[in-house]
């Protein structure tokens, strides 16, 4: 059960990706849900094996893109702002406009 | 076939129809970013791939091919920040 609850997660981090207006809003949705779903997807594997090795990959891979997910949606959002991709329309704040 | 390989295979179904879904803002994402951002989901989402295929297919030793995409994902998005902000203004 835990693996097709994985794989739902991941289905709606592609959904977020399609749906959302903005490319702010899709890497929000995106890193977070993904994140999970490797997380659930790993576990399912620790469980599956039982096995020292695939134990040891498993949890290295989820530390890893715990750490690197927020980094690399934090990169991409900071450079496309300062390249002028526009936010949506029904964004309240704009604090970085606000401050020049 | 049991109930665990059921599992798996549904799993596998769902998996593959959000990789299709992805692909979809790949081709018609308005900018740059946006491609980024998808391919770097899209790495994600195949590691998770590659242990599910490591538990259907039962061998222990695919899981380091989870770990491989895990660690290209950041490296490519970096690469392709940096590229991005090189080159800023003309998007």
């Amino acid at each position: 059960m835990i693996e097709i609850i994985a794989a739902l997660l991941m289905l709606i981090a592609s959904i977020g990706l399609v749906r959302m207006p903005d490319l702010y809003l899709r890497t929000s949705a995106t890193s977070k849900s993904s994140t999970l779903g490797i997380a659930l997807i790993m576990l399912g594997a620790i469980l599956f094996f039982r096995d020292r090795e695939v134990t040891l990959l498993a949890v290295s891979v989820f530390f890893f893109i715990m750490l690197t997910a927020p980094i690399a949606a934090h990169l991409v959002g900071r450079i496309a702002y300062h390249r002028g991709v526009p936010l949506w329309e029904g964004s309240v704040v704009d604090e970085w406009k606000e401050k020049k | 076939m049991n109930i665990v390989e059921v599992i798996l295979t549904v799993s596998m179904v769902i998996i593959a129809a959000s990789i299709a879904i992805t692909f979809i803002r790949v081709v018609r994402g308005p900018s740059l970013a946006d491609r980024v951002i998808s391919l770097d989901i899209l790495t994600i989402i195949a590691a998770g791939m590659t242990a599910v295929i490591a538990m259907l297919a039962g061998s222990k030793t695919i899981v380091d091919i989870s770990v491989l995409l895990a660690l290209l994902s950041f490296l490519s998005t970096v690469a392709f920040a940096y590229y991005m902000e090189k080159e800023r203004g003309n998007d």
